[in-house]
């Protein structure tokens, strides 16, 4: 599942590009304002940056040089005042595309896809299976060996998290500031493991011998069990991992 | 479109027709369900209010402001 970031000033734009690539499997983020566009940018590595030019702080090309300074990320820039000097100058500043607005919903989800496909991150299928387990993410609906499974909106979100990173160590940090917001930290901690054990219990998964999600002691979790397309052959149970950044 | 046009219309008018979209995709396919149709009109109708007001295009709601009903007898 690919990440994309959005990038707006303009709460309905963000509002209508986030179901609109959410529907398509993509896992959104979204920020208002450049500062915070750059910070989401070096603490989470989108796949995709949905950039538009117009923002209250900085503008959208200094996003796009303070960005481009460490990461090569595509950039769909959005161009909301039609001058053609402004899309010459996100582009020369390493926009990847452009789509001036308003725009079609289908065209830009075209053209997420042609940039993703560039650079090898294609998303991955919409639904993906792992060891009796299938999650549907664009429906966002999820069976376990056959049974249909109620998750709330955190659970939900927790889950995306685990499978788009299979074997990869979340630290508690990282959980905590994708799902509630950077400015929470360690008191949010027990909210976190609270969470946890109600998706574990709704999984079947035992955090004495996990079959999905493994507890790294005082570090966070790692999801343990391989994940592939739905309806492809899952490998054996994925090793130890290695430790990251996240 | 004119260059003259508000670029904050340019941007509600880029969100209304993603709403609508959305709206279109929900009615259409079995793979989204009515709570989502209905959040996408509310988003829509959310949009239309804001340009309506952008433009200052009243809405006729069907009063007339100061009008009185004639009195029963």
């Amino acid at each position: 599942m690919a990440r994309l970031l959005v990038v707006d000033d303009e709460a309905q734009i963000v509002t209508a590009l986030t179901r609109g690539l959410e529907r398509e499997g993509y896992d959104v983020e979204a920020s208002r304002n450049g500062l915070d566009a750059v910070a989401l940018t070096a603490a989470g590595s989108p796949d995709l940056i949905v950039l538009d030019l117009n923002l209250p702080d900085i503008d959208g090309i200094e996003v796009l040089r303070r960005v481009r300074s460490w990461s090569s990320v595509p950039v769909l820039v959005l161009s909301g005042d039609g001058e053609e000097q402004r899309k010459i100058a996100a582009l020369d500043e390493g926009a990847d595309d452009y789509l001036e607005k308003p725009f079609g919903l289908g065209e830009l989800r075209a053209r997420v896809r042609a940039l993703l496909r560039r650079a090898g991150a294609a998303p991955d299928s919409a639904t993906v299976s792992a060891d009796g387990l299938e999650v549907d993410l664009a429906l966002k609906a999820v069976t376990v060996d056959g049974s249909t499974v109620r998750l709330t909106p955190t659970e939900w979100r927790l889950l995306q998290l685990f499978v788009a990173q299979p074997g990869k160590l979340l630290t508690h940090q990282y959980l905590i500031g994708r799902i509630w917001g950077s400015s929470h930290g360690d008191e949010t901690l027990q909210t976190l493991r609270a969470h946890l054990r109600s998706l574990r219990r709704k999984l079947g998964d035992d955090s004495k011998e996990p079959r999905f999600i493994r507890t790294e002691t005082r570090i966070g979790y790692r999801w343990v069990a391989p994940v592939s397309p739905a309806g492809r052959v899952a490998g054996g149970r994925l090793a130890g991992g290695t430790a990251a950044d996240a | 479109m004119p260059d003259a046009v508000d670029h904050r219309v340019r941007n509600i008018l880029a969100a209304l027709r993603g709403h609508l979209e959305l709206a279109h995709e929900s009615a259409t396919s079995d793979r989204v369900g009515p709570d989502d149709l209905l959040e996408d009109l509310s988003n829509a109708l959310d949009a239309l209010g804001r340009l309506e007001s952008r433009l200052g295009v009243p809405v006729d709601t069907g009063r007339r402001p100061g009008a009185v009903p004639p009195a029963l007898h």
